[in-house]
């Protein structure tokens, strides 16, 4: 057992974090290349402070009529992406790993928030699983790459969550949350979270056509 | 109907996550129970380490190998055959990184970890040592 | 619920799929994806969360108190998503749906873009579905019909190359009645203004064109219509998915506005034919923006208002409301000048809800009511919401600068029994503008 966390926390952690950052970065330039290669066109209509100006707008929640006409989801996907991202680099235990590994620190959240972001996020997913089976809307056009997608995603706070609370052992949940963990980080070029990726590209670009060609706000 | 069972499997998921969380009751520590507690690093954010100084040499063949964990050196280079028991850790290391010196707590982590690592036994993960149930 | 469970039957749908093979349908389908389709439609599939944030964007989703299969992503779901999952061997019958929706369920009007997170442009997505089935040479006969005319005359209606000077030369004969001295002039080399129309002003509402010599000879504008084909802006062939035929259009428009050297091209109150010659067809034919200035109507008028060109004996006393066509406001964010238009013109102006870019769209556009007869009750059922936002302003008067809007308006105010008439900022000018006194 204490091999194979090692392992995971290990070698396993620099394959993730390989995948991840390589997929990325091949999955990004291979979209760019087929841009250029079959729509150069629509490349030269892309203007930054458009891109920008409409990537800021839709980071404020309640910001754009999508959002407003959509609130439960709205707050749910705030509240979803915003903890993901101060957990992912906040957590106490997260920098004890970078400090360990590497030798630097930076200031970290109380764990009693960390467990409470955690569970807010778990909340979200609970939220998102709901909606998917009961609104109409989505449930109309959910397929199983969004399940997929949404239990990736989920995975990784159940088993950060049990493993803060040292649920059984301790030790097997922390391994769990090691590997969920790096599953999403692999899965995030290759199935929809790639939307981590490609959302500033497809927003820069409608922003671009709406902003700088049409002269209209896209929100 | 949907609506309603898919509401109350969220809501049990959500009470069962609670149950976990309030779970685990602290436990008394015991009489031998020896932590690495350095003054230096409190406030701790986690319970201090399990360390049972004899019963774990013992059990690592470490009887008569003080100078693995007990080094001493300056300038960021270990002296070899010079040995610092007694000295407590935060004594060379402080708790901020210094120009050639292992920050305290990273020290702490490196050595059992790398150490556990090595040797293929000893716990890596962070309840193995900061464990709630001894706080 | 989905497209398959309310086709409707239309001579040339049947006829064509009849005739399909499954070979073909998916040699053609990849071919298109293939060679035509890029990295826009692979991010869009890959990132769309099917969250369903855009099924309240859809004037059709909403009127079909939220339908599923009528939300933008519903509807992509059974066009690109069936193609993509199925890759692309589809059953004729499938094409059949696939066509009925991509032509009939959506305006291409961009309303869902305010709604989606990630930016999806559900109006491409359906665009490209509606370039499949014209390959497949699956499209609704009467929207056909527009395009072979386009073909065989550059036109959308038929009009033949005699008829169209003789309308124009009959337009102008009428209102030197009222307005002395008049001209509708043609071919005029180094003229201002380059005036297009759609076919359909000098078919049947030819006196759009009387209105608007009446308004150039108001204002004193410099101004020329040509005699020979490329007088017509319109497009449907953009609608079908036939881009070739398109660019043929769109540079013959350009080209004859290029001959007589004029300086810009004013356009009547049109919107599709905007969105062809402003961002469609021009790019087809590889011009980042335009070969010549274009303006549309509503920024014209605004022009010649902030110039005090046009005179006014009054204001039209009425309340009246403001229906935003997308192409020009989403299209090319005029809802300002629209409204300063409409506030000069007209003494209460009452908004409706959602307004401006935020506006429902009117069910006509984008081709769908030049889909013809068997598609009209789409278009009726599908744009319950319009009838509400319209009658909840209480006003008897829409300003509508869009003609596919004046139609899709119309048949709903007939339908719902509303009771409003609609105009042109056109009709208002000429209303209320001075005109010479006759003995």
């Amino acid at each position: 057992m204490n091999a194979f966390y090692n392992f995971a926390t290990g070698p396993l952690a620099w394959a993730a974090f390989a995948v991840f950052i390589g997929g990325s970065v091949y999955r990004i330039w291979s979209m760019i290349q087929l841009a250029k290669q079959k729509e150069a066109a629509f490349i030269s209509y892309m203007s930054l402070p458009h891109a920008l100006r409409s990537i800021v707008r839709w980071l404020i929640p309640f910001g754009t009529l999508g959002w407003k006409e959509n609130p439960s989801i709205t707050l749910a996907t705030f509240l979803f992406h915003i903890c993901l991202f101060v957990l992912l680099i906040f957590t106490p235990a997260h920098e004890v790993l970078w400090s360990y590994a590497f030798g630097f620190t930076f200031p970290v959240i109380p764990e009693v928030l960390a467990d409470t972001l955690t569970l807010v996020v778990i909340g979200a997913c609970c939220f998102f699983v709901h909606r998917r089976l009961t609104n109409i809307q989505v449930r109309y056009v959910t397929t199983g790459k969004d399940w997929l997608a949404l239990g990736i995603a989920t995975a990784p706070f159940i088993t950060g969550f049990l493993a803060s609370q040292q649920f059984a052992d301790g030790q097997i949940m922390t391994l769990l949350h090691v590997l969920c963990g790096e599953a999403m980080l692999v899965a995030i070029p290759f199935t929809r979270l790639s939307h981590a990726l490609f959302q500033p590209l497809t927003r820069a670009y409608i922003a671009s056509e709406f902003g700088a060609v049409r002269h209209v706000q896209d929100w | 109907m949907k609506l309603r069972v898919h509401g109350l499997l969220a809501l049990s998921g959500l009470l069962l996550l609670a149950v976990f969380w309030l779970g685990p009751a602290p436990v008394s520590a015991q009489e031998d129970m020896v932590q690495l507690r350095p003054e230096a690093l409190q406030p701790a954010t986690r319970p201090a380490a399990l360390f049972k100084h004899d019963e774990h040499n013992e059990k690592a063949h470490l009887e008569d190998q003080c100078i693995v964990c007990h080094h001493s050196g300056a300038d960021g280079v270990l002296v070899a055959d010079e040995t610092s028991e007694g000295t407590p850790c935060a004594d060379c290391h402080t708790v901020e990184k210094g120009k050639k010196q292992t920050a305290l707590r990273q020290a702490y982590h490196r050595r059992c970890m790398n150490c556990h690592k090595a040797k293929g036994r000893g716990p890596t993960h962070c309840s193995g040592c900061h464990d709630k149930r001894h706080p | 619920m989905s497209i398959l469970d309310r086709k409707i039957e239309d001579p040339e749908l049947k006829r064509a799929t009849e005739g399909l093979s499954a070979d073909r349908i998916e040699q053609v389908i990849n071919s298109v994806l293939q060679g035509e389709a890029g990295a826009r439609l692979k991010a869009y599939a890959e990132t769309c969360m099917r969250c369903g944030m855009c099924a309240p964007a859809c004037h059709y989703c909403v009127s079909h108190d939220m339908d599923p299969s009528y939300s933008p992503v519903g509807k992509v779901e059974q066009t690109m998503g069936l193609i993509l999952r199925k890759h692309g061997r589809l059953t004729p019958d499938e094409v059949y749906g696939m066509a009925q929706l991509a032509y009939t369920e959506c305006n291409l009007c961009r309303r869902c873009v305010h709604y989606c997170p990630i930016g999806i442009d559900t109006g491409y997505i359906i665009s490209t579905v509606r370039r499949i089935c014209h390959k497949l040479g699956v499209t609704p006969l009467y929207i056909q019909d527009t395009a072979h005319s386009h073909s065989a005359t550059m036109n959308q209606m038929w009009v033949k190359e005699d008829e169209w000077v003789d309308s124009l030369q009959w337009q102008e004969d009428e209102a030197r009645d009222e307005f002395p001295g008049l001209r509708i002039p043609l071919d005029v080399e180094g003229a201002d203004i380059f005036y297009s129309v759609i076919a359909p002003e000098p078919k049947f509402r030819t006196q759009l064109i009387y209105q608007a010599a009446a308004i150039m000879k108001h204002v004193g504008a410099d101004w020329t219509m040509p005699s020979t084909p490329g007088w017509d802006n319109s497009d449907m062939c953009m609608f079908t998915g036939d881009f070739e035929m398109m660019g043929r259009l769109k540079r013959s428009h350009f080209e004859a506005a290029q001959k007589l050297k004029v300086r810009r091209i004013v356009m009547g109150e049109c919107g599709h034919a905007f969105r062809s010659v402003y961002d469609v067809g021009n790019r087809w034919l590889g011009w980042k923006n335009h070969p010549i200035p274009i303006v549309h109507s509503v920024e014209y008028f605004w022009e010649l208002f902030n110039e005090g060109k046009i005179k006014l004996t009054g204001k039209y006393e009425e309340p009246v409301t403001i229906h935003d066509p997308c192409n020009i406001i989403r299209g090319r964010g005029l809802m300002d000048k629209l409204r300063e238009v409409t506030h000069h013109l007209c003494s209460e102006v009452i908004e409706m809800s959602p307004t401006r870019e935020h506006n429902y769209c009117c069910a006509a556009g984008g081709g769908v009511i030049n889909c013809g007869p068997p598609f009209k009750g789409v278009r009726l059922e599908g744009n319950r919401i319009k009838a509400d936002q319209l009658r909840a302003t209480g006003v008897k008067t829409v300003v509508a600068p869009c003609h596919n809007c004046h139609g899709g308006l119309e048949d709903i105010i007939h339908h719902y029994q509303l009771g409003i008439q609609t105009k042109f900022l056109g009709d208002l000018i000429y209303e209320l503008m001075e005109k010479p006194e006759l003995e």
